[in-house]
């Protein structure tokens, strides 16, 4: 790829998920941040495809490069990482490929059919792991810092009012 | 501390649940955040099961009794900013521990419900250019893009005019098909240079449930089975609409090529 194709394909994907975002009714400072997102997704989408690998192999490392930033980004400004991640995975989403299945199906073109659809299930199942990998982990890292920050705090202040024991039996009574 | 009626925690935890799932949130955040508000509100063992179409709640108040109550969802969107407030919301009842107060609750509710979206313009200006952008993304040329513009902005003009209908969504995503094949092949009938499926694909992307492929397949990962098969068939019974509507523009570019 050349430094203008690259650039070309970082301005539409930019754009692209920018309009997602808005149509999601997502903040201003959200829709900036998600069509950052956007682009980074589709450019490491773009950077293994060319590289001759496997098409499925793209999408999963740019919807899991996605999911990692969301997920950053959903700790430091303390908002669900959705926010990020839908808009931020519309340009890798295999809209395209489940409509030409129907059509297949609609037309009886049934092999076209067929490898529509088995591309767009492909791709899907491709993207749902990578994000599924990545919030997995950020989930096991937010466990072990809250564990951390829970011990702390049971140390130095004893008057945090935890919630009450829902399996105790006295308060049955 | 005064006693929180078993009433008033079943409204409250269902309606922050229906929330979450109008607007687009994944369906286990749906179950937390019920669980945590009728924690919260003081409701014992408190446990909630969520799929694409209903909210149920069930739990044991102080005097051991059981209570459950479920809501079913017809309208379904993505709307970024009220996930934002309602995830705040469940946020602060988890970290608050027990609330005596459901009236405070209920207030947050009702504004994160009367919230305002974008302004119509602007709705259509994001996706006349949306079009423009896959279009271009999708390998086409500046003018495929142009006209995929024009296109975009019709449709999402006709979808806004419909969204105050009750149409049921097979028969939106229906007209929408045929809305775009129909311009996208009077175009192509024309001598310009343009790639006519191009086009057609940049304009469909704002209406094709890609999205919702993903999450349905993500909920089958996390073990929400019957949440994930449901979307699975929304998403098969919108492309199938949409194709079906797509015909309209061959059956009609076929009827004058015979006529000219």
């Amino acid at each position: 790829m050349t430094l203008v194709q690259i650039f070309e394909a970082w301005l539409w994907s930019f754009g692209a998920s920018a309009c997602f975002a808005v149509f999601f009714n997502a903040e201003k400072r959200d829709i900036v941040l998600s069509a950052v997102l956007g682009s980074i997704g589709w450019i490491v989408y773009l950077a293994f495809k060319s590289s001759g690998g496997a098409e499925s192999i793209g999408y999963f490392a740019g919807a899991f490069s996605v999911a990692v930033f969301a997920e950053i980004l959903a700790i430091v400004l303390h908002r669900p990482a959705t926010v990020y991640l839908i808009p931020g995975i519309t340009p890798l989403v295999p809209g395209g490929g489940i409509f030409f299945m129907m059509r297949g199906v609609v037309r009886g073109e049934f092999s076209e059919a067929l490898s529509a659809g088995y591309g767009a299930l492909a791709t899907a199942v491709a993207i749902a792991l990578g994000i599924a990998i990545a919030s997995s982990t950020a989930r096991i890292v937010a466990i072990a810092v809250k564990g951390k920050q829970h011990k702390i705090m049971e140390e130095t202040d004893m008057s945090v009012q935890l919630p009450e024991d829902v399996d105790n039996p006295s308060s049955l009574q | 501390m005064t006693q929180i009626s078993s009433d008033d925690i079943q409204q409250i935890t269902v309606d922050a649940g229906a929330l979450v799932l109008e607007n687009g949130g994944e369906t286990y955040r749906s179950e937390d955040t019920v669980v945590h508000t009728a924690q919260s509100l003081g409701a014992k063992t408190p446990s909630s099961f969520v799929t694409p179409t209903v909210v149920m709640v069930s739990f044991r108040d102080d005097e051991g009794k059981h209570h459950s109550y479920f809501r079913r969802i017809y309208r379904r969107g993505i709307n970024l900013r009220k996930l934002v407030m309602i995830n705040n919301l469940s946020r602060a009842l988890e970290r608050r521990g027990r609330i005596s107060d459901p009236s405070l609750i209920e207030h947050r509710i009702v504004r994160i419900n009367n919230t305002p979206d974008y302004p119509d313009a602007v709705v259509v200006t994001a996706a006349a250019f949306n079009s423009f952008f896959f279009t271009l993304l999708f390998g086409g040329s500046f003018p495929d893009a142009l006209f995929s513009l024009g296109i975009g902005c019709i449709l999402r003009i006709i979808l806004l005019l419909l969204d105050k209908s009750t149409l049921n969504s097979f028969f939106i995503s229906l007209l929408s098909g045929s809305v775009i094949s129909i311009l996208a092949d009077c175009i192509g009938l024309t001598a310009l240079p343009v790639n006519t499926s191009v086009i057609m694909t940049g304009a469909l992307m704002q209406v094709v449930p890609g999205i919702a492929l993903v999450n349905s397949i993500r909920d089958i990962i996390a073990g929400d089975f019957m949440a994930g098969s449901s979307r699975l068939m929304d998403v098969l019974m919108t492309a199938l609409g949409l194709s079906v509507g797509s015909a309209a523009g061959v059956l009609l570019t076929g009827a004058i090529r015979g006529i000219l």
